[in-house]
């Protein structure tokens, strides 16, 4: 069957006039659909993405109270006094004269004679960054001592600072060659602290610190009091 | 019986099942409308009284009092990062003065030591005696004190050796180190 149905604006008008009625209720629920995609969607997820950013923002907010805590909690002297101790067993640059005072006091400590040494700069080109790895600098000398006066030479050098570590040594008689490597550490370049990462000394750091035996009467001040960055953060 | 029509079908009747569905469409309207309203209100006041803004406000007011503190805040840092990085150095740092202490304390009376050779991964140590019993004795301290030392990887006898020139003998004990952590 064929049916040709003609919709022309006499039939459009009939229908029109039927269910006018329901045009307004139709419309609000169009509308309100509409509003539930494009409005109140979009704003829960943007609810829930606010959610995630407030405990974010929280957190960040008790960092920063926990790193004001530590800031107001510790003296400034004991501070000063913990940053020249640990700017000495870790120097900010490659600082010769403490290397050689370690040196030379292990020796007059354990009555061994110090010969010829070495020191292996490396690349002095190189800026002062950061790096990730502790940078150091290798120093080879010759002592003359028996095996059992290199070991305690050996054992004091390593308590000295700056810190160091035996790369190796061998010992014949009465000479012995010896290779120590002395680490250093470049000072954070300014406005690198992280305000919310900032922590009071743990009672097992500041242990560390008074482990740190600093040779009396020795006087590297000028060249080991370390300049801090006063830019804000 | 009287004579009265009795319509037997049903009348449809159009118009109140018209009003029926548009009844229930406006109401269904009405309740689209007012909670699409409702959720709307509720989200404006979720998102007027989030505390986003009173945190920030917080955070900003910390930042300017650690800020007076700069020289402080940069001080602590710096102090946290360098005791930080000593103990890694320490914690890297093969024991040689410990494997040497080990090695030293077993040394018997007649017992010297002769030599001495360190590397990354080893001590070796040479040491001289009149007698093969000491050498025998110290060995065997050497080995005992090692078992129990986690450190230790391994010891072994590198040579053993009687000079022509005198009436010395020499041994060679390597003691291999663990990899540090």
């Amino acid at each position: 069957m064929n049916k040709k149905v003609n919709l022309n604006a006499e039939i459009l008008k009939t229908i029109y006039e039927e269910n006018k009625e329901f045009l307004l209720p139709i419309g609000v629920i169009f509308i309100s659909i509409l509003l539930l995609i494009f409005f109140i969607f979009p704003e829960f997820n943007g609810y829930f993405q606010k959610r995630e950013a407030v405990l974010m923002e929280q957190e960040k907010l008790n960092n920063l109270k926990e790193s004001l805590s530590a800031i107001s909690s510790i003296d400034d002297s004991i501070l000063s006094q913990d940053l020249e101790i640990v700017s000495r067993a870790l120097p900010p640059n490659k600082d010769f004269a403490a290397i050689l005072n370690a040196i030379s006091q292990a020796a007059s400590v354990t009555g061994v004679s110090l010969g010829d040494f070495e020191f292996q700069i490396g690349d002095i080109t190189k800026t002062n960054t950061t790096p990730a790895s502790t940078p150091s600098i290798k120093i080879s000398l010759n002592i003359t001592a028996d095996t059992l006066s290199t070991v305690a030479f050996l054992k004091e050098l390593e308590k000295s600072v700056p810190i160091s570590q035996v790369a190796g040594a061998k010992s014949s008689g009465s000479f012995a060659s010896i290779e120590v490597v002395f680490y250093y550490k470049p000072f954070p370049p300014q406005g690198a602290t992280d305000p919310e990462k900032i922590r009071p000394v743990t009672a097992a750091n500041q242990k560390i610190i008074d482990d740190i035996e600093i040779p009396v009467g020795l006087d590297f001040e000028s060249q080991l009091i370390p300049q801090v960055t006063t830019t804000p953060l | 019986m009287s004579n009265i029509d009795i319509n037997l079908i049903k009348v449809r009747d159009d118009s109140s099942a018209k009003n029926r569905k548009l009844t229930r469409l406006k109401r269904g309207a009405l309740i689209l409308l007012l909670s699409v309203g409702v959720i709307s209100v509720i989200l404006f006041l979720i998102n007027l009284y989030s505390p986003i803004n009173s945190i920030k406000k917080e955070q900003n007011n910390l930042l300017t009092t650690i800020s007076e503190s700069n020289e402080k805040a940069v001080k602590l840092s710096i102090v946290n990062e360098r005791v930080s990085a000593v103990t890694k150095i320490r914690s890297k740092r093969p024991d040689y003065i410990g494997v040497l202490d080990l090695a030293t304390k077993n040394l018997s009376e007649g017992v010297r030591t002769a030599g001495l050779a360190l590397d990354e991964s080893s001590v070796s140590i040479t040491v001289s005696s009149p007698s093969l019993l000491s050498l025998n004795n110290f060995l065997n301290g050497v080995i005992d004190s090692s078992r129990n030392n986690s450190k230790i990887k391994s010891v072994s006898m590198e040579s053993l050796s009687a000079s022509d020139i005198s009436t010395f003998y020499l041994m060679s004990v390597k003691i291999n180190l663990n990899e540090s952590r």
